[in-house]
């Protein structure tokens, strides 16, 4: 079976953060944190999805004083019912037993 | 400001300078996050924005092309040291076409270094065609039986060979990458 494109491990680990709170922005470091993926990884993600308009992001002013702004992230509706669809589907199956594994 | 935080902000320079500018409004964000990271994860954090902008650096037009001239430059720039350093080894014993020969190459190397850095990789494959042409004629002249009596010439034979299979590769690059540039473009 092909490869779709949003179908990495981390890719679906992080929709799966992403969808547990969809209305909430999220930022690049809690991200990190929640789902235990590397800046290196999380970043060209979130890069991919939002090229596929399934992420919008938009600066937003930290809480503290004095801190600069963050660049926040969230589902758009689109990245919603992907979010959500790929939450249903298998994410890896073995040729050799047939088992598969679904995305709790 | 901790000396690790000092770290991750030059790593995070090196990314943002590093980031194609269709992405950067993402590196800024990866940039503005540091400030929020943990002093004891802020390295790690840099160096995986390193890492995300020279990946990003490599899969688009503009870096290809910045990765491809650079590397001519420092390719061609050391062949044309190389052939210098040669020539100047060799004065006082060498035979006088054998450093002319040598000379004209090195030029040769010098101007496809200056090239690639100032008029870019379409230009750099014309001067790869002219290359040819002149090495093509180079290669014929040394099959005469007056070449053959001077002394070097089985050298100067296959520096001329070399040159070929350089001068294609040089043009293949250029035009291989361009090509890759329009494909990531389109």
């Amino acid at each position: 079976m092909p490869r779709t494109v949003n179908s990495s491990r981390q890719t679906r680990l992080l929709l799966s953060e992403f969808s547990a709170q969809p209305q909430a922005w999220r930022y690049g470091y809690e991200l990190a944190k929640a789902t235990g993926l590397k800046s290196g990884t999380l970043y060209p993600t979130l890069a991919r999805l939002s090229d596929q308009g399934l992420l919008e992001a938009e600066w937003r002013a930290a809480l503290e004083l004095g801190r600069p702004a963050r660049h926040a992230y969230r589902l758009t509706p689109a990245g919603l019912i992907f979010a959500k669809e790929q939450a249903l589907r298998p994410i890896r199956s073995s040729r050799k037993h047939g088992n598969q594994e679904v995305l709790a | 400001m901790t000396l690790r935080r000092k770290l991750a902000q030059r790593i995070c320079a090196v990314a943002a300078y590093a980031t194609p500018m269709e992405r950067q409004s993402l590196a800024r964000g990866m940039i503005a996050e540091l400030d929020h990271v943990k002093d004891d994860d802020a390295v790690g954090f840099a160096l995986g924005c390193l890492w995300s902008a020279i990946g990003w650096f490599l899969t688009t037009a503009d870096g290809v092309i910045r990765c491809v001239r650079m590397a001519i430059l420092l390719a061609s720039g050391a062949l044309a040291l190389l052939g210098l350093l040669t020539v100047a080894k060799l004065r006082g014993s060498g035979s006088p076409l054998t450093l002319w020969s040598l000379t004209a190459i090195s030029v040769f190397y010098a101007g496809a270094a200056v090239l690639s850095v100032w008029r870019g990789l379409g230009a750099l494959s014309l001067y790869a065609i002219v290359g040819l042409a002149l090495n093509t004629m180079a290669f014929l002249a040394q099959r005469s039986p007056a070449f053959e009596a001077e002394p070097g010439s089985v050298f100067l034979r296959a520096l001329a060979i070399e040159q070929f299979g350089l001068l294609i590769l040089l043009l293949g690059v250029g035009i291989g990458a361009r090509g890759l540039a329009a494909r990531l473009r389109g």
